[in-house]
């Protein structure tokens, strides 16, 4: 209510009935105690400290994976990060292409290692928007073999130049944004996303396909395919809902 | 409370003035303290939000170096990019932040024409391909009141060329070059983003500045970079 009025009119002369004072002043106070509304008050009344303060929304640890959130009066944000390890140039885990389990299609981080099971981030999303973004530091780098450089001498070359790395990322297992292939390499790749979203559980997580083949060619090899490596895998999510 | 209580007349009561009276005086005075139990639910709208000064949910600061100019490193220990000579990459922050509030970090750049002597160790053990990496980093300096520390807020590695680094299988008796051991990758932009949250009591620690900074794993091997930028969204409400 933005305006109230005399419930009980007092005319002149009139007697005066006490109960109906008691039932005018109500209204009017009524609308002190907790009836203002948006047209009571004026604009650009509300600074930063008319705010309520963030609010810790923890989400838990496991092991090397890392989480948190904070709820602010706008908006929330939550983060699952793992790794880098404490020399830059070594993985966080390093899965054999020839002899570990990985599938063709689309391979969460838990599946490829499950000591990041509790990668994925889950938290409970408000009406609104999910504005975030997945940075994965990984590599798929082509292979280096010995070959005859046809006058009989042994030389090194790369191999796999055509393999291909792809990430997406999904919000509860629906893919929402897609790096395309990417060609053999180190490569810390970020892939940002925004979807509406309801008041509702979430689920973040970002997956890998990965294409590579088994060489041959090589007189003195028997294993070919090169190690796909993961340095670091992080995402965070805004949630945006006022 | 700033709740205005009211008398309560049946009919035949005789309310004095000062009874009378009461409920508006009260008002008078909890009026100007008026609190979250006084007002609707719901009742803020964008224009009651003072757009004056800027930074009522969030803060921007940013970094942009947008030329042409490149900065050029062949050091194994992290320095701070800087691709005209006199404009380091960093945003100044200035800045006691509360306690939970957010601070998300982006950068991103452009790696230009680089040099890769050697992307292939000479030993046959492992980490045989380390030297084909290049990393960055974000450095934070803030203060808590005894002089600047610094922050490592995190690290994002590439390579130089194709090959595989480290511990992946190669060919292990040759000290390559680069033409034999994966494609040169110059031209390509280096990006990532992270979230960080301050955990300490409100208003003990000014946050300084955040730098970017970027190393190589071999110093016969140079890396470049031009164009990068930082922007760093501070969270509060």
């Amino acid at each position: 209510m933005a305006k109230t009025f005399t419930d009980k009119p007092i005319h002149q002369f009139d007697q005066v009935k006490t109960s109906n004072i008691t039932t005018n002043l109500d209204k009017h106070l009524d609308e002190i105690n907790g009836g203002l509304d948006s047209n009571n008050m004026p604009v650009d009344s509300v600074d930063k400290d008319s705010l309520q303060l963030p609010i810790n929304s923890p989400l838990g640890t496991s092991g090397t994976i890392n989480k948190y959130g904070t709820v602010m009066t706008s908006q929330a944000y939550y983060q699952v990060f793992t790794g880098p390890a404490a020399d830059i140039y070594t993985p966080i885990t390093s899965i054999d292409l020839d002899s570990d389990t990985w599938s063709a299609g689309f391979n969460t981080i838990p599946e490829l290692d499950p000591t990041y099971e509790k990668f994925p981030l889950s938290f409970d999303a408000r009406e609104g928007m999910l504005i975030g973004c997945a940075t994965i530091d990984w590599e798929h780098g082509n292979n280096v073999f010995s070959v005859d450089d046809g006058d009989g001498n042994f030389v090194a070359r790369g191999r796999g130049n055509d393999i291909w790395t792809e990430w997406q990322v999904y919000v509860n297992n629906v893919a929402v944004a897609r790096t395309g292939k990417i060609f053999p390499r180190r490569h810390t790749t970020q892939i940002p996303f925004a979807v509406p979203c309801g008041t509702q559980p979430v689920t973040i997580d970002c997956r890998v396909q990965i294409n590579t083949w088994r060489s041959t060619g090589s007189p003195t090899l028997q294993t070919t395919s090169t190690d796909f490596k993961i340095f670091s895998a992080n995402i965070w999510i805004r949630n945006q809902y006022r | 409370m700033a709740i205005v209580k009211n008398n309560f007349f049946e009919d035949g009561d005789v309310p004095t003035a000062a009874e009378l009276n009461q409920p508006y005086d009260d008002a008078a005075v909890v009026t100007a303290t008026l609190g979250p139990e006084n007002v609707a639910d719901n009742w803020i709208t964008v224009k009651h939000i003072n757009a004056q000064p800027t930074g009522v949910f969030n803060k921007l600061f940013k970094f942009i170096y947008s030329g042409t100019s490149q900065f050029s490193t062949n050091s194994t220990s992290y320095v701070t990019v800087d691709s005209t000579g006199a404009n380091p990459s960093e945003v100044i922050l200035g800045y006691q932040p509360e306690q939970q509030e957010i601070y998300r970090v982006e950068c991103s750049g452009l790696v230009t024409n680089i040099n890769a002597e050697q992307t292939y160790d000479s030993t046959v053990i492992p980490p045989n391909g380390d030297r084909n990496y290049y990393a960055f980093r974000l450095l934070l300096t803030y203060d808590d009141g005894a002089g600047p520390l610094t922050l490592d807020l995190g690290e994002w590695g590439y390579s130089f060329t194709s090959m595989a680094g480290g511990t992946s299988r190669y060919f292990s008796a040759n000290n390559g070059q680069p033409k034999d051991t994966g494609v040169p990758l110059g031209y390509q932009t280096f990006q990532f983003s992270k979230v960080f949250k301050y955990n300490g009591a409100t208003g003990t620690r000014t946050l300084t500045k955040i730098e970017l900074q970027a190393k190589v794993n071999y110093n016969g091997n140079t890396l470049k970079v031009s164009r990068n930028n930082i922007v760093v969204v501070r969270a509060t409400r």
